[in-house]
């Protein structure tokens, strides 16, 4: 099989969204306040001092093109693509009790690259192992190295997070609600849940305070709520995250483990002058990403060996 | 094993000459270790790469910004401390000059590894300088020290905390006791000039307020731990005393005083040595004292106890002299015979002048009532120290002329360098400054070219080397740095000193030195000893009992006839 390695830089055309579910969420909104009830809900006091924040960083390494030279499928083109993930743990020890004192450290990580492609290159591609994505649509390629870290997270997550008071996962929960104490973390809103007035708590929420829980069924069923950092502004939907609990729990559980994050995560917001996507990209999440990036190795190099296994 | 330290850095550059070693987490490594490598060299096989610890550093890995230390400590950004050392290579063996790989294993030496590292195997014979930062010992080699490859000491660092005298000494009783020297060091002399308090006066008393410890260094470098054996003072007379009684308070025994005849005075051309004032060679009148000095030697009539007859005019003290000479020089008749012709009156007026302040300090020195000593020197005891520091400035650069002179043309007469004389002389950049020519200066640097082959050895010291004449600095083998002025440090007669080693000296504390010897490419640090011999009278012990000699058998009794035929029954 004859393999071609795009000439352009690898992380042109890289679309991270996966394609959005457009079925309408179903919203329950009477966990923890009746609907008319609902307000901003303030902290407690105090809260958990274990943090352990799960991260994963994606990074296409390489574009490549397989020509399909067996007798039958003569002149049959494939795309693949050369991508490095990797996932790694902070466990935030507030208190301090390791000795020297308050830590945040990377108490696990793991590397895995791969080649994903419809089929198989049959070649021996270095560091990047085969993996089969049924349909050669460039969506899918991504959608599938997505999913392998995934679940790198998910493994990563399950060695630390019995460890810890909370969990905080970077990105939606599906399929890591297993894990104790655990809530998914979403930076970003790409729809809006919540309808007329329960929307228009979101907005008055002040810094530090949450929204009531309620529940979604948008594609698969989690508690959730909002949350909102402090940052620079606190009008409109500025700072605010949201975070999912599984749905296996109790409601009391769900609203202990909102109450915990609101106590939790507004000390670990970043500051804007650090880090772009602030208040919403948590201090130990970008520290953690800035070590995962560098674990991921040399792009160029990796470029470089990718070109090499492609000739040979 | 070695104990592995860490691995060499990919992400700075290694060369031949320096590289940089990741520490591991849970190794260290501070300034002055001895670490060393190893690589495989196509076609040569293992080339061990070693070196010393010159800089160290360590950081958040993971920090971007200078606040993020404060969430690292609050434990909300992860980071890790990573620290790094930077070697200065010492030695490559064999001699491929390929840099380490980085990554590859990079171990603490220890044993022989420290003694290839710092060329201590190589050294057919080792004198102990102390200790470097990780408890080991540090030697030098004597070949440096006595002629055999090369000689002479040059020590820099301001007063009072580089304790450069100290050092001095601390060498010399390292070199006599250590037995690098072997059987010669028991005709090894030591002549040093005391030239501030009376620090130096008591070599050969034992210190009494040093503990089991430090003696247990001196035992550790394997010498035994105590006072110089054989000492003896030359103080000068007290001022005004007929006997010549030495001027020193702090002891009573194993002392002398110096001081020379009106005949020697003359017979041997000293008058020069008044002048030696760098500001006096300057000026017109050198050629009066030339001449006067001349007219002396061929005027002057020994008599008793020293004095002279001039002219038929008998002079017993230095005043008498100056007298006459003023006299002489002041008359119309006699001032060409005595200064010369085609010599301005301005400038023998210049030269009178001098001549009666010189009076005032040198007259204790040159005396016409005392019998003669012949040479100043002893020639009995090891070590002789000669106290100037009673003594005004002129005086002090009369003394330290004559006596070099005199040494150098004793050695220069034996016509063999050994046994090697050392000499120790503080306050060089006085007798031998950058600027300008004086007796004293023509006879250091004489001592420092040639004094290698006659075995003269100059263990010179000096606040600033920067002021002290370029030749005599470098030819100079072993140079030795205390704590420097900060101005100072950066001058490039220090270029033997690394960067960060200018930092250091800013802050090394007494009893660390910088010794830059011709073998190793970078300087060691060394801490020594603290003297086991009494450096002021609170500290000494009882006075040795060889020195008691010098009060009751001074003058041996069998000793009284002059001529040993001539037997009176």
């Amino acid at each position: 099989m004859q393999i071609t390695v795009d000439a352009w830089d690898p992380s042109f055309a890289d679309n991270p969204e996966s394609p959005s579910r457009s079925d309408r969420a179903v919203v329950r909104a009477d966990i923890e306040l009746e609907p008319a009830d609902w307000r901003p809900v303030d902290a407690p006091a105090a809260g958990p001092r274990r943090i352990a924040v799960v991260d994963g960083v994606r990074r296409i390494d390489a574009r490549v093109e397989l020509l399909d030279d067996t007798p039958e499928h003569r002149g049959e083109r494939w795309p693949g693509v050369c991508v490095s993930w990797a996932a790694g743990a902070v466990v935030c020890d507030l208190d301090g009790r390791s000795s020297s004192g308050a830590e945040a450290a990377v108490v696990d990580f793991a590397v895995e690259r791969g080649l994903f492609a419809a089929v198989d290159p049959g070649a021996d591609f270095g560091r990047y192992p085969y993996r089969k994505v049924e349909s050669a649509d460039p969506g899918e390629l991504i959608a599938g190295a997505q999913t392998a870290m995934a679940e790198l997270e998910a493994k990563v997550a399950s060695t630390c997070a019995a460890d810890a008071e909370l969990s905080v996962l970077d990105g939606p929960l599906r399929g890591r609600t297993r894990l104790p104490h655990s809530v998914g973390y979403i930076k970003s809103h790409h729809r809006s849940y919540l309808q007329g007035e329960l929307n228009a708590v979101v907005e008055r929420l002040a810094p530090g305070q949450r929204t009531p829980v309620f529940h979604l069924m948008s594609g698969w069923p989690r508690y959730t709520w909002y949350l909102r950092l402090p940052g620079t502004s606190s009008r409109g939907w500025a700072g605010v995250a949201r975070l999912e609990a599984a749905d296996d729990l109790t409601e009391e559980a769900a609203i202990a483990l909102a109450d915990a994050t609101a106590a939790a995560l507004p000390p670990l917001g970043s500051a804007a002058h650090k880090d772009a996507r602030a208040p919403q990209n948590l201090t130990p999440i970008a520290g953690l990403e800035r070590r995962l990036k560098r674990m991921l190795g040399d792009p160029r190099l990796l470029l470089r060996s990718v070109r090499a296994a492609s000739q040979g | 094993m070695s104990e592995s330290v860490g691995r060499v850095l990919g992400t700075e550059d290694a060369t031949p000459l320096s590289f940089w070693v990741g520490v591991g987490p849970e190794a260290y490594a501070q300034l002055d270790d001895v670490l060393t490598t190893e690589r495989q060299v196509p076609g040569v096989g293992a080339v061990r790469i070693s070196g010393v610890v010159t800089a160290v550093r360590s950081r958040h890995e993971g920090a971007q910004f200078d606040s993020d230390v404060f969430d690292i400590a609050g434990g909300l950004l992860p980071a890790q401390v990573q620290e790094a050392a930077e070697v200065t290579v010492t030695r490559v063996e064999p001699e491929v000059f390929v840099p380490p790989r980085p990554g590859a294993e990079v171990q603490r030496a220890s044993g022989e590894d420290r003694d290839r590292a710092l060329y201590f195997d190589g050294m057919a014979r080792q004198v102990p300088l102390g200790f470097s930062r990780d408890g080991q010992p540090v030697f030098l080699n004597p070949d440096f020290l006595d002629g055999t490859r090369g000689a002479h000491v040059s020590i820099s660092g301001i007063s009072g905390v580089a304790t450069k005298t100290s050092f001095a000494t601390w060498l010399l009783y390292s070199l006599l006791h250590s037995g690098a020297l072997g059987a010669e060091a028991a005709n090894t002399k030591a002549l040093i000039f005391n030239v501030k308090g009376e620090d130096l006066l008591l070599l050969d008393h034992d210190n009494t307020k040093i503990d089991e410890a430090v003696r247990d260094t001196y035992r550790r470098l394997g010498m035994e731990p105590g006072a110089f054996k054989s000492v003896e003072v030359l103080a000068p007379p007290r001022e005004g005393d007929a006997n010549g009684i030495p001027d020193v308070a702090c002891r009573s025994t194993g002392v002398d005083a110096f001081y020379w005849t009106l005949a020697e005075f003359c017979q041997l051309n000293l008058l020069p040595f008044v002048f030696a004032d760098g500001d006096d060679d300057r000026q017109q009148y050198t050629m009066v004292v030339h001449q006067v000095a001349a007219r002396l030697r061929k005027e002057a009539r020994p008599k008793d106890n020293g004095a002279v007859a001039v002219d038929g005019r008998l002079l017993t003290s230095y005043r008498d002299l100056v007298d006459l000479v003023c006299e002489r020089l002041s008359d119309d008749e006699t001032r060409t015979e005595w200064a010369g012709s085609a010599i301005g009156l301005g400038t023998v007026n210049a030269f009178i002048r001098r001549l009666i302040a010189s009076g005032r300090d040198i007259g204790r020195l040159i005396r016409g009532d005392l019998p003669p000593k012949g040479a100043v020197l002893s020639s009995e005891a090891q070590v002789t120290v000669v106290d100037l520091h009673n003594l005004p400035d002129r005086a002090q650069r009369f003394v330290v002329g004559v006596v070099l002179r005199s040494e150098f043309e004793r050695k220069e007469k034996a016509g063999t360098a050994r046994p090697l004389q050392f000499v120790v002389l503080d306050e060089l950049n006085k007798y031998a400054p950058r600027e300008g020519t004086s007796p004293i200066k023509d006879i250091l640097l004489d001592i420092a070219e040639r004094g290698r082959s006659l075995g003269v050895i100059l263990i010179g010291a000096q606040q600033t080397a920067s002021e002290v004449e370029r030749r005599i600095a470098s030819n100079s083998a072993i140079r030795v740095v205390g704590r420097l002025d900060a101005a100072e440090a950066t001058r490039p007669e220090y270029g033997f000193l690394t960067q960060a080693q200018r930092m250091r000296v800013l802050m090394a504390k007494p009893g660390t030195m910088f010794v830059a010897q011709p073998e190793l490419p970078v300087p060691l640090v060394v801490n020594f000893p603290f003297p086991a011999w009494a450096t002021r009278p609170a500290e000494a012990g009882s006075a040795p009992a060889a020195t008691a000699r010098s009060v009751t058998a001074r003058v041996d009794p069998f000793d009284l006839a002059e001529d040993e035929d001539d037997i009176p029954f």
